[in-house]
């Protein structure tokens, strides 16, 4: 078992320690081997309601991944009952996420990322092992967990506000109170101006902004995002990425976002899971060490970015990965 | 608009297609003078005018010829109704529970194909032969298109859009009302359309069925007179109208859902 185990659902291992690992200076401390060496001391959100107060500083719950396996079945009736191989999209990964961190998922095309990433929004059952949010077991995808998906997914007869407040419009709340917020998150998003216009309307950077709106207007204490500036050009992607440290900033949700991306995941990360390729397994646990605030251009200077960045990319050049 | 070559503007598309159907006019005509058709066989666009100008006036067997026309588009527009109002539910209802979908699928893709004409004899059999059994035929000619095309829609909703419901807390009903049932709008109005088409087409099948008016009955009526001109006059006129009926649907639909392929 893992460092997961001695934080069960009841049990609340009481805030010990604060946020991300924070490496002492030293390399010595990166990258740490996964394992139960890895697991920092979660503070569990024990108050055990999802639901933060709105704009609250560290609204983020923990994310706790116990020894989580996924295998999709064969496509068709196998013969035996299903009892066929299927595809191990995901083996064995636990890893525990401080409330409040920003999370990147790293690794390459197929390599189940994406299937941990829809585990924790609930969208897809592990085979194995269990996902807790808050010390709660994840049962289904809810709304104490925002999702933004790799395409904007708005829904075009919707106006862009009316996108925004979708959460909330489904949830009953107040108008005045909703649009209260949503004019907030256009502010945010840079997106006044276009409350008004229908959402194919726009380009493809602001129907993403949009997106990330339509996420955060409910404050979710877990922000799950699927490599959603994917499909950026490499300029807008740098402002979205900026955008979504800001407000991060601001809402203190915890993030799991998933990338292949390995500047993205230096850009944005507290920490970061390389996963190798299937069957995804936690390859690499690397906090990072890298103040903030960040910016491009003094990354690109940053020698300890630069070591960093070449320690990533020689792991994931390993053939057989798992270290 | 264009593939390959260039695009047209509106008031372009539009003028090309005036100059090609006054050609094709000019031509058919010009074979009458010429003598190059017997008009038994292909009456002259002027004789078609003037057998026009006498129904307008006398009617065909006593009935204005507004009236034949309003007859069809009456039967037609009440069978359209009835099969939009109950088809569009229970294809949605079909796309949303498998289990209905599969115990209803092996009869509507039965009746889907059938020629709804061997029904008449049924038809006549079950509901007589007044106005209710020609409206039924044209009704089940329409319905299991629009059965099916309403099911289809809703197995066409991406499942982005469901994920986003459920990840955003939406109930079931909410899911179907706010996510399911607009993503599948612009499917079901395509599958109208295409109905409506097909409806149409069945119109003179059901008013073989003992009628004493419509324009499927007078183009049946007047070829046993061997009225071609006649005949042709009708067809004329299931074609126009079949054509405004379609129009009229285009711009519902683009009332009604705007965003249709913009996504």
């Amino acid at each position: 078992m893992s460092a997961t185990s001695e934080a069960g659902p009841d049990g609340s291992s009481a805030a010990s320690s604060p946020d991300p690992p924070s490496p002492a200076g030293g390399d010595a401390s990166w990258p740490s081997r996964p394992g139960p060496a890895a697991g920092p001391g979660d503070g569990f959100l024990d108050d055990g309601s999802l639901s933060a107060p709105l704009g609250a500083a560290d609204a983020g719950a923990s994310v706790v991944f116990e020894n989580v396996g996924h295998t999709y079945p064969l496509n068709g009736r196998g013969r035996g009952r299903g009892r066929g191989r299927g595809t191990e999209a995901v083996q064995d990964f636990s890893a525990s996420l401080a409330p409040g961190s920003l999370v990147c998922l790293l690794g390459p095309s197929g390599c189940g990322k994406s299937t941990i990433l829809n585990i924790l929004a609930g969208f897809e059952r592990p085979t194995k092992g269990r996902v807790l949010v808050g010390g709660r077991e994840v049962a289904g995808p809810g709304p104490d967990r925002g999702v933004v998906f790799q395409e904007p997914n708005l829904l075009p007869w919707r106006r862009v506000v009316e996108n925004i407040t979708l959460g909330p419009d489904l949830a009953g709340k107040s108008k005045a109170g909703t649009l209260a917020a949503a004019r907030r998150y256009l502010e945010l998003t840079g997106l006044e101006g276009f409350e008004n216009h229908a959402p194919y309307e726009l380009s493809g950077g602001m129907r993403q902004r949009v997106a990330l709106a339509r996420a955060w207007i409910s404050e979710p204490p877990i922000l799950v995002m699927d490599e959603p500036f994917g499909a950026l050009d490499a300029q807008t992607r740098i402002t979205m990425q900026e955008l979504l440290v800001s407000i991060w900033e601001k809402t203190g949700s915890t993030i799991l976002f998933v990338t292949h991306d390995v500047d993205e995941a230096l850009f944005l990360a507290d920490r970061i899971l390389i996963i190798s390729p299937r069957p995804g397994r936690l390859a690499l646990d690397v906090p990072s060490p890298l103040p903030r605030p960040r910016t491009y251009e003094s990354l690109v200077v940053d020698p300890v970015h630069a070591r960093l960045k070449r320690e990533i990319l020689l792991a994931m050049r390993q053939p057989d990965w798992v270290i | 608009m264009s593939r390959l070559g260039r695009g047209l503007s509106k008031p372009g598309t539009a003028a090309v297609g005036a100059a090609s159907v006054t050609l094709f006019v000019l031509a058919w005509s010009l074979a009458g003078r010429l003598e190059l058709l017997s008009p038994l066989i292909l009456p002259p666009p002027e004789e078609i005018w003037d057998s026009t100008l006498e129904l307008l006036d006398l009617g065909y067997h006593k009935t204005p010829l507004w009236k034949h026309v309003g007859v069809s588009l009456a039967r037609a527009a009440a069978a359209f109704v009835l099969a939009v109002g109950s088809g569009v539910p229970l294809g949605l209802a079909m796309g949303l529970f498998p289990v209905l979908s599969s115990a209803l699928e092996p009869f509507v893709q039965f009746l889907r194909p059938l020629p709804k004409i061997a029904l008449i004899p049924l038809a006549i059999l079950w509901l007589g032969i007044g106005e209710v059994s020609k409206i039924f035929l044209i009704y089940l000619s329409t319905l299991f298109t629009v059965v099916v095309g309403a099911a289809a829609a809703v197995g066409g909703v991406g499942e982005g859009k469901i994920r986003l419901g459920r990840a955003l807390g939406a109930t079931n009903f909410q899911l179907v009302r706010h996510f399911i049932l607009p993503a599948s709008l612009p499917g079901i109005f395509t599958s109208v359309r295409l109905a409506v088409g097909v409806g149409w087409t069945t119109l003179i099948a059901a008013e073989m069925v003992a009628a004493q008016s419509g324009m499927g009955w007078m183009v049946m009526n007047a070829s046993a007179y061997m009225r071609t001109d006649l005949v042709m006059l009708g067809i004329i006129l299931l074609g126009c109208t079949g054509y405004l009926l379609d129009l009229l649907l285009v711009l519902l639909e683009r009332l009604a859902v705007p965003w249709a392929g913009k996504e």
